[in-house]
């Protein structure tokens, strides 16, 4: 498995009135080639600013620092603005959650797609056009002379997504970042764009951060999964740890917040409280004013990286050898038997 | 069971460049008092604007809306005062909702000043209830809105339309701008409220799992129409109408061996027509005539 991207403690702070923000508090992720690692958390929980410090789009006067920020084995930290601009739309490309206001509303769509492709391969003229209608078709969109010319404000929310898409592609990137591309979306035009971006994947050869809240998405796309909390990430693991061997009580209470489609339930499971205002500087685990499962030690340390599995790693003192008993709620332990039971099918060797 | 609503054959139309567009068309359902009734769709659907007619605050183009019997349209005075006190909104986005110069207890205690519910000390107890009702500390009414997170301002929101002693609810989306644990909070709070003060909701959002959590009739809407009604769990395990079969088999599960073999549907069908057919007790279907 080749690593793509790598990043090592990153931190990342921003000044403020109040004190500085904590926003990203020793980050360690990699993304591996051709897989779709989905970045799950809450408002503030630090997601979007670690894609953020990857291609040095973040404010100006934020602080960033990291043991390693690596693309392709080069170090990104140090490179100037023109070599990270140069990465940044032809290496790694970047989706989001808003495409009326990403796109430039007085600029044709045509122009809007073509400009990657203008400013990294300096294709112009007739190959140009011909390469900016065969994006517009690769995502979907009928008609690529029609669409070309129009303004995006004549579009529909779904179809400025494909073109979000298409902008993002044209370059022929090797990683995307999609950063919540379809929670403004209704269900099946988010089905439709999710479908989308499956398929480019497979196409081209991606490799995929997808960064959202949204559970049932990340069990539909992702091959790993990365779990923030605070600017930290709490738990890490293939889709099938996460979903159905979660070890963190944030995990769980995720998983348990979400309504099952199934059935219905009087009262939806809810984590208590709200996240640690981020100006603070945090005593030992930072989810542990809100976590029924806290120990004593959780307010006086921070808790340790666990390893699980090869794949499968939990920042939570539950896990500590002198950890005592604990049980996870039902709807956890129905989880870990659906493991339990894969685990039993799937044959191992040697 | 007695309705507190009645809607019937309710239409708005609006004129955009020359054209005319049925935002709402032909729309009838029942709200039974106590109970909620959830209505889905996509933007554009006409469930935002059905909403607002039945508060009173959007256009009626034809058809009815009876309030315990009697058309909204024909109102006196006195009847739309009352009225106005019986039915609240609560949006969206709770921080575009609230005045951000007006401290929380400024914000909280408007309705009672203008329905002149509560004056002076008794005033200040009432909001005081209010935020407990809602789960915040009876210090925040010295604070403002920006000093609040997502989740508590929505609280704040429902504090604002609970202060009035509502009997009816409008729910505009309202916990779809917030993070996945913080609507867990909202809507069993909405629900424990809903409980301990006997009120009727109408709970618009797009989230189908949501909606099916919290509501005992289902509203299924589609450029202007309703498509499906019923029982929530009638239209949910047998939805009959192809579009709302669309719907559901789009909806996410947390479950990745259930989306990995999950067959999406999708609804191509270009226009919305035929009329409402009871098809199961209590569960309707538009049906092409």
């Amino acid at each position: 498995m080749t690593t793509i991207i790598e990043i090592k403690n990153l931190q990342v702070t921003f000044p403020d009135d109040g004190g500085p923000v904590h926003a990203v508090r020793g980050v360690d992720l990699t993304l591996n080639q051709g897989e779709t690692l989905a970045l799950v958390g809450e408002s503030g929980s630090g997601k979007s600013v670690t894609t953020h410090a990857l291609l040095n789009i973040l404010p100006k006067d934020a602080q960033v620092s990291a043991d390693k920020l690596q693309f392709n084995g080069q170090d990104l930290l140090g490179l100037s603005q023109r070599d990270i601009n140069q990465i940044r739309g032809s290496k790694i490309s970047l989706i989001f959650q808003d495409p009326l206001s990403a796109l430039n509303p007085t600029m044709r769509i045509g122009k809007q797609i073509g400009e990657a492709l203008r400013f990294h391969a300096h294709v112009r003229g007739t190959a140009l056009k011909q390469a900016v209608h065969a994006e517009i078709e690769a995502v979907g969109l009928p008609d690529p002379q029609l669409i070309a010319r129009k303004y995006p404000h004549e579009l529909s929310g779904g179809q400025r997504q494909r073109v979000m898409i298409a902008i993002a592609l044209i370059a022929h990137p090797q990683v995307l970042i999609a950063d919540e591309p379809t929670t403004a979306l209704d269900v099946t035009l988010q089905a439709k764009i999710i479908a989308l971006i499956k398929a480019q994947k497979q196409q081209r050869d991606l490799s995929i951060i997808f960064i959202t809240h949204d559970l049932g998405v990340v069990a539909n796309i992702a091959d790993r999964v990365a779990i923030m909390y605070a600017g930290q990430i709490v738990e890490v693991g293939t889709a099938e740890e996460i979903f159905y061997n979660p070890q963190h009580p944030y995990t769980w209470g995720l998983l348990d917040s979400v309504p099952d489609p199934d059935s219905q339930r009087e009262t939806l499971f809810t984590l208590p409280g709200n996240p640690p205002d981020p100006h603070e500087e945090l005593v030992g685990d930072a989810f542990a004013p809100r976590n029924p499962y806290a120990l004593a030690i959780d307010f006086q340390e921070e808790p340790p990286l666990t390893q699980v599995s090869t794949t499968h790693f939990v920042r939570s003192w539950l896990l500590d050898p002198q950890a005592p008993a604990y049980e996870p709620p039902a709807s956890i332990r129905e989880r870990w038997a659906i493991y339990q039971q894969d685990q039993r099918e799937v044959p191992t060797h040697g | 069971m007695a309705n507190l609503f009645e809607i019937q054959d309710l239409s708005v139309t609006f004129r955009k460049d020359h054209q005319t567009i049925h935002a709402v068309d032909h729309v009838s359902f029942n709200i039974p008092k106590g109970q909620t009734v959830g209505v889905v769709g996509e933007s554009g659907s006409g469930k935002t604007t059905t909403g607002r007619a039945i508060a009173n605050i959007g256009p009626i183009t034809a058809g009815t809306v009876r309030y315990n019997g009697t058309d909204i349209t024909s109102f006196s005075r006195a009847q739309v005062r009352d009225f106005r006190s019986k039915v609240q909104m609560v949006f969206q986005d709770p921080f575009a909702a609230l005045n951000p110069r007006q401290k929380v207890g400024a914000i909280i205690s408007e309705g009672l000043e203008n329905f002149h519910i509560a004056t002076g000390q008794q005033r200040q107890a009432r909001v005081e209830a209010l935020l407990e009702e809602v789960g915040l500390p009876a210090t925040s009414l010295n604070r403002f809105p920006h000093e609040f997170s997502g989740g508590q301002r929505q609280r704040i929101g429902i504090a604002r339309a609970l202060a009035v002693q509502p009997q009816f609810l409008v729910l505009d989306e309202p916990i779809s701008a917030l993070d996945v644990s913080i609507q867990a909070q909202i809507v069993n709070l909405l629900h424990d409220i809903q409980q301990r003060q006997q009120l009727t909701y109408l709970f618009i959002a797009h989230d189908l799992s949501m909606v099916r959590h919290i509501s005992d009739q289902v509203i299924v809407m589609y450029q202007g129409r309703v498509m499906e009604s019923g029982p929530t769990d009638l239209v949910y395990q047998h939805p009959l109408h192809p579009y709302t079969q669309a719907l559901l088999s789009a909806v996410p599960h947390a479950d990745p061996h259930f989306e990995h073999q999950k067959q999406i549907q999708y609804y191509h069908q270009q226009e919305a027509t035929g009329r409402l057919i009871e098809r199961e007790p209590a569960h309707f279907v538009l049906t092409a005539s």
